[in-house]
């Protein structure tokens, strides 16, 4: 039993408030549990910016790839340390393929505000934090050519260059497709292509001086003179590369990276050899290659060693003749 | 199939006898000794420091008198136009071919020379090359002796077998099974 005197109160107080005042329950239904207007408050303030704080880290702790909408969803377990994340590797490498995957995230980069268009480069990790300013023209980008000029050289960035598959020394690109004469195309858009020769045939032609489309052929000019390539493909506009264009010993660098011209709704008159059957496809061309040999000895294989560029581009006249009009079904142009 | 063995005089006669024996027992052919090779400066290739493959082929070719097949076994680098190096390289389904130890030998890896192990290797090249000139083309099967070798490592992985596709189509041309 309870004293007569004492009477029961149902008393509240704020959680977060450093003294704990007493509020009885009657009061507390009129003025609220604070008495004042609780927006105002620092305590509650500061708890407010620190749970939004938390949700922008949320946000912030989403994969790249998932923020670019690459994969759907995914949150960084590795602190943004690209460069050493697994999936990082799995989403450039191999049946993914980079260049097109690079691409795609390009697209979604452009689309965002100017302070949020990264540079590409930050996404495969090659510099720390960089916004675009050239609209992602890379091709006239000092940023684009150093880190081109870095992989020429620097071990860290020789390992990217596996990216490329190499069969017998000749390099083969993920993600596109072939032409039976040598040519690569990849879609970039929904109705746009990019084109250009692959290694076989830049390693063929040697040092590149000019191109030129000319009504669905492809003229190049090297050091050993001028050759057409019928390309098959037609379409509504056909873009040349004005970086290849200006530069054309580039595209004798890496000529999957220095493509010769974006095409607009590209109509083939050939069928196209698809990525999953190109690497067997230019196992088959490179075994022919091998079994060229003089005239007086017909059909001879051989074993070992790897073809390049110097090798091919220096053959006599007469047997370079024969594979530009073998592998690249082209004839010299006079 | 009766094959010669042209070696040039600069190779040990002791590897080329221990060589002859051992391919006979292991192989579908009987091999035999021919004259050696009197002289590759035709094929030599100054600007390469090597010898053209395809050189010593038409040479061979030239000095064939039989019905016979030829294959050469020199120890200087052998290249093609467009191949870096070759261990070797034959007609196919012709008549002569032509092998290298110079890439079979340890001592150009750098390595421990090792007689045993160049003989093993030489074997096989060997076998390899009268395959060729059986007609037969590369074969995928890693373990057999037509798989194409990249390097003296594929070499030392194959075996001196042909696979049972590859010696079903020797028998069908007529090739005597070992
Ligand atoms: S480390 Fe991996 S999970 Fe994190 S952002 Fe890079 S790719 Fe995405
Ligand atoms: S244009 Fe330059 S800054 Fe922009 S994405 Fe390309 S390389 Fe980076
Ligand atoms: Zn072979
Ligand atoms: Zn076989």
């Amino acid at each position: 039993m309870s004293c007569p005197f004492l009477e029961e109160v149902v008393v509240r107080y704020c959680n977060a408030y450093p003294v704990k005042k007493l509020i009885p329950a009657s009061d507390y239904e009129r003025t609220g549990i604070c008495h004042g207007n609780f927006q105002e408050c620092p305590i509650y303030k500061e708890w407010q910016s620190a749970i939004g704080e938390r949700e922008d880290k949320m946000e912030e702790k989403l994969c790249i790839w998932a923020k670019l909408g690459v994969v759907s969803y995914r949150v960084c377990t590795q602190n943004y340390n690209c460069a050493s994340c697994e999936f990082d590797q799995m989403m450039r490498s191999g049946r993914y393929g980079e260049s097109a995957l690079i691409l795609q995230a390009m697209e979604k980069l452009k689309s965002l505000p100017a302070d949020q268009r990264v540079c590409r480069y930050m996404l495969s990790g090659d510099i720390s934090y960089k916004i675009c300013s050239n609209n992602y023209e890379c091709w006239h980008c000092e940023v684009d050519q150093m880190i081109q000029d870095r992989m020429e050289y620097h071990p860290a960035y020789r390992r990217r260059k596996r990216l490329y598959q190499q069969i017998k020394g000749i390099r083969l690109a993920p993600a596109r497709a072939y032409t039976a004469n040598h040519l690569w195309i990849l879609k970039t858009g929904k109705d746009k292509v990019r084109v250009g020769i692959d290694d076989l045939a830049q390693s063929l032609l040697g040092s590149i001086r000019n191109f030129e489309f000319q009504n669905r052929r492809l003229m190049i000019e090297t050091e050993k003179g001028k050759v057409m390539i019928p390309t098959n493909i037609s379409g509504d506009r056909i873009e040349v590369n004005q970086v290849t264009k200006d530069q054309p010993e580039k595209i004798n660098r890496d000529p999957y990276w220095n493509w010769l011209a974006e095409i607009r709704n590209p109509r083939y008159e050939v069928n196209l050899i698809e990525w999953e059957k190109a690497e067997e496809w230019l196992k088959k061309e490179l075994e022919a290659l091998e079994e060229f040999s003089r005239d007086e000895i017909g059909v001879a294989v051989s074993d070992g060693g790897k073809f390049s560029k110097s090798l091919l581009a220096q053959l006599d006249r007469q047997s370079w003749h024969r594979m530009v009009v073998r592998f690249l079904k082209g004839g010299e142009d006079n | 199939m009766e094959i010669l063995l042209r070696p040039v005089s600069t190779l040990a006669p002791s590897l080329i006898s221990d060589l002859i024996s051992d391919l006979d027992a292991i192989s579908p052919w009987s091999f035999t000794l021919g004259p050696p090779i009197q002289n590759l400066n035709h094929a030599y290739l100054p600007d390469r420091g090597q010898f053209d493959a395809d050189g010593i082929l038409v040479h061979l070719l030239n000095e064939i008198n039989d019905q016979g097949k030829v294959i050469g076994l020199i120890d200087v680098d052998l290249c093609t136009p467009v191949l870096s190096f070759v261990f070797g390289r034959a007609q196919l389904g012709g008549r002569v071919a032509v092998v290298s130890t110079f890439r079979l030998d340890n001592r150009f890896y750098r390595l421990k020379p090792d007689p045993g192990l160049l003989i093993e290797r030489l074997k096989k090249e060997i076998i390899h090359e009268a395959g060729h000139l059986g007609g037969l083309y590369h074969c995928r099967n890693r373990w057999c002796v037509m798989n194409a070798s990249a390097s003296i490592v594929n070499i030392d992985l194959k075996g001196f077998k042909f696979c049972p596709a590859c010696l079903n189509y020797l028998k069908e041309r007529g090739n005597n099974g070992p």
